[in-house]
């Protein structure tokens, strides 16, 4: 038997399995060097980013393992997450103790949202992505409902500075400055110019060893039982339905810590707008590291964000200094984060139909 | 009363709620001071300007591909033949078929494509429609700032190259359909009967095209696609006929749209459009299987006149200003609302 | 099933338990986060100034730091501000000669933040060394 790893066989299917995060890295490859960008710019602002959203995009694991495909509504964690941080910048509370208290009282609502959103995707099996994409929107009216009007009467607000000048509802912009960057220089590093956000690595790590040891617990073996087959599973006694919203309660409780640490370290908030991206840019990372709708690992969340990240950044002047326009640039960008999705949730439903096609010519014996 | 019950549960408890905040909105409004004419006759125009675009919905629901949120496709190709018709510079009626007769070619190739992706991924329609939508409007933004349009009155003038983000259509055809046998009563109230006249031409037009063989084989597609294959019909070809149609009426739906508004909205104008089309259709009772022109009438109605009434109304009672937050909250709702309903299995 | 055990008169199996107890610990922690975290403005006053009946004057120009900070100058009847971020704190006040070019003294006061009574404090009560040194809030 022939040991050649790079027959041709092989290397056809490493690239067509790859096939998007190749696509990227040319782009950034041809990008790069036409932007003008300094390589240690790019460093830091890569070292940046990865530290800032990987933790958002790791929450989306789960939910694909359990068979959700992308979970949009990661959103209503983000959502859950930034109530808690205008109540600790209400309540003046300063640093990383800030940061940790906005997660542990935004906790119960993350949890709450969580079980509401995977209820609702239970009574819409099949069409599981298009109702959290919509069930975003809807949560998104809600939570303006309460922010815009709610906080400032029903939830009490002291300090005037959060609050618009008709005396409730809060700003569109929120100041986060009392735990800007906590997280990040909890354990500062420098090496050669490029400051290194350790702590935030260390949580990072954390969770990706909490992930893989999830992945082995007996509740981890049930999600992936359910995502390879709901009626397989059931029959062998897991209880479906609840494993499937534990799958959602998890990830919207993880998007919601998530969603704290990016903030942390931009330092403000638009609080209108903040987590619309988030889930978005996300979703979009994740894909583009190779991820598809049924299979997503840790190495794909990393990637992800790099290569994402990196054509981010470098299109606005990738754009300015080959045609002209900067704002090509950011079109083009906006253009293939969304192409993108369209294109892996394409793949991978051609291939599901396929599987079916398949299936049900085997049933009717090659009719 | 056992009647009334059986009566609501068939409509579904959502749409009884909304019909009767719409009745109460409208009560209430002259206690609000807020006048029942111009009320009424906003309800109308935005129900003639929205109104073909819900229409759009239905091919591709009878045949079964879904809800259209892919409708921005469709939308693009409206919007350039809008653009070029200005450029070209005719006004009038002349105008607004200028720019249909240049639409329809180009919405009827996108449909196409589109219909070709959609047969690829059976199951997976709507969430990737939705992105198709985006991707093209993202798309469609590189496009508008490079393509070699001249008219001093669409392109920036600084540069002198690049279409702006809204054009008007004054002077061109601003209001061109809607004028039409159109007539005013009072200061307030205009009744753009020119617009009715139309809609109720393209609901004719689809309703003959469903009874028509062709439109029955699509509707048994989208009902029953094993049957309508045992039958001999081309379950493929039907959709992507659904499809097409589905475009092109997005693409009248526009011009119609933008005649009214008064406005051509470029760049990011277009990328949510599908949703109060969908939502629209929604609430008017149609599911995701099964759609009728009457559910296109009454939801498009129902919708446009919460979108009308709400921001007058409870701003004037509450003194805040709560349109857009109820707007969002209504129409995301009904969507949420149908796609959880519970599909019966079918053999 | 595992046997309850009544807790106060209320029947509870372990898992409650475990549960109610993580609830109680996350509470104690949000509290010793919320007092540790909170951020305080101390306001620093170096006037004349009653307090219950004791009137206090500035001896001169003074260098004040908190924690170690940086230290601001305080002239007469200025008024300094220091953010900080918990109740207990140290604060050091330089006391300088009439020349303004020499420490004469310094005095080191540990305080707790009483947040009923406020942030405002005396420069001139703290170097007398009074027990009260709190400008009362106006009413």
């Amino acid at each position: 038997m022939s040991r050649k790893i790079f027959t041709r066989d092989n290397v056809q299917h490493f690239l067509i399995s790859n096939a998007v995060p190749i696509i990227f890295i040319l782009l950034s490859a041809f990008a790069i060097p036409v932007s003008k960008f300094s390589g240690q710019y790019l460093v830091q602002e890569m070292l940046v980013r990865l530290s800032r959203d990987s933790f958002l995009v790791l929450s989306l694991l789960i939910p694909i393992m359990a068979g959700m495909g992308l979970n949009f509504g990661m959103v209503l964690g983000a959502m859950a997450g930034e109530i808690g941080l205008i109540l600790i910048t209400d309540w003046n509370i300063m640093g990383i103790q800030g940061m940790v208290l906005a997660m542990i009282i935004s906790t119960p609502l993350a949890v709450i949202l969580g079980w509401m959103c995977g209820s609702i995707l239970n009574r819409a099996k099949g069409r599981e992505m298009v109702t959290s994409f919509i069930l975003g929107f809807f949560m998104n009216g809600v939570y303006q409902l309460v922010v815009l009007y709610g906080f400032g009467k029903v939830v009490p607000i002291r300090n005037p500075q959060l609050l618009l000048s008709r005396g409730f509802g809060i700003r569109n912009v929120t100041n986060l400055e009392g735990i800007r960057k906590c997280l990040d220089n909890f354990i500062p590093l420098n090496i050669g110019g490029v400051s290194i956000p350790v702590a935030t690595f260390l949580v990072i790590a954390l969770f990706c060893l909490f992930v893989l040891w999830f992945k082995n617990t007996k509740l981890g073996q049930d999600m992936r039982a359910v995502g390879q087959d709901m009626d397989v599973a059931r029959s062998a006694g897991i209880e479906v339905e609840k494993t499937r919203v534990i799958s959602i309660v998890i990830s919207t409780v993880l998007a919601c810590y998530g969603q704290i640490i990016f903030l942390q370290n931009i330092g403000t908030m638009n609080t209108y707008n903040s987590h619309e991206q988030a889930g978005m840019f996300a979703i979009a990372a994740l894909l583009v590291g190779g991820a598809s709708v049924a299979k997503a690992t840790i190495p794909n969340v990393f990637v992800g964000v790099v290569l994402f990240h990196l054509m981010f950044v470098v299109s606005p002047m990738a754009g300015k200094y080959l045609i002209g326009q900067a704002q090509l640039g950011e079109y083009f960008r906006v253009f293939v984060s969304y192409g993108i999705i369209a294109i892996a949730l394409a793949l991978h439903a051609w291939k599901r139909y396929k599987d079916k096609e398949r299936a049900r010519r085997s049933l009717r014996g090659n009719a | 009363m056992k009647r009334i019950l059986q009566f609501i549960e068939r409509v579904g408890w959502p749409r009884v709620i909304i019909a009767i905040f719409l009745l109460s909105l409208f009560i209430a409004a002259p206690f609000v001071r807020v006048r029942i004419d111009a009320s009424i006759s906003d309800t109308l125009v935005r129900f003639g300007m929205n109104g073909v675009m819900v229409l759009a919905m239905v091919p591709m629901i009878q045949a079964g591909c879904g809800l259209n949120f892919g409708l921005p496709l469709g939308i693009i190709a409206g919007l350039v033949g809008a653009v070029t018709s200005i450029e070209m510079g005719i006004t009038g009626l002349a105008g607004i078929l200028a720019a249909m007769v240049i639409a329809v070619p180009i919405a009827t190739l996108l449909g196409l494509g589109y219909g070709i992706l959609l047969n690829k991924v059976k199951g997976g329609e709507m969430m990737i429609a939705t992105y198709v939508g985006f991707s093209s409007v993202a798309f469609m933004c590189i496009m508008w700032l490079m393509l070699p349009y001249k008219s001093p009155n669409m392109v920036w003038g600084y540069a002198g190259a690049g279409l702006r983000t809204t054009i008007s259509v004054e002077g061109y055809w601003d209001r061109a359909i809607s004028n039409v046998a159109s007539f005013n009563f009072g200061e307030f109230f205009y009744c753009p009967t020119g617009m009715f006249l139309f809609f109720a031409f393209m609901c004719f037009l689809i309703w003959i095209f469903m009874h028509t063989k062709t439109g029955t084989a699509m509707t048994t597609v989208g009902s029953n696609p094993e049957y309508a294959r045992s039958a001999g019909v081309d379950v493929d070809r039907m959709r992507i006929i659904s499809v097409i149609l589905s475009t092109v009426l997005g693409a009248i739906g526009i011009i119609v749209y933008q005649q009214s508004f008064g406005f051509i909205q470029l760049y990011m104008g277009p990328f949510y459009m599908a949703f109060p089309a969908v939502a629209a259709i929604l609430i008017g009772g149609a599911s995701v299987h099964k759609a009728t022109i009457l559910n296109v009438v009454i939801g498009t109605f129902l919708f446009q006149g919460i979108l009308t009434m709400t921001p007058s109304v409870i701003n004037s009672l509450i003194e805040t200003d709560m349109s857009e937050v109820i707007r969002i909250i209504v129409s995301n709702g009904m969507i949420l609302y149908a796609l959880t309903r519970v599909v019966k299995v079918r053999s | 099933m595992e046997t309850p055990d009544p807790i106060g008169g209320i029947l509870l199996n372990k898992r409650m338990t475990v549960n109610l107890g993580l609830v109680i610990l996350f509470a104690i922690i949000a509290i010793l986060l919320y007092n540790s975290g909170k951020g305080y403005n101390l306001l620093l006053d170096n006037q004349t100034v009653t307090i219950n009946g004791v009137t206090f004057e500035p001896t001169g120009t003074v260098f004040v730091s908190v924690d170690d900070g940086e230290p601001v100058e305080l002239w007469v009847d200025d008024r300094g501000m220091a953010t900080v971020k918990g109740k207990k704190h140290v604060l050091k006040i330089e006391v300088l000669d009439e020349d303004e070019n020499m420490v004469l003294y310094s005095v080191e006061k540990r305080f707790s933040i009483d947040p009923e009574k406020g942030t405002l404090f005396s420069i001139p009560a703290i170097i007398a060394g009074s027990s009260e040194w709190v400008i009362p809030k106006e009413r």
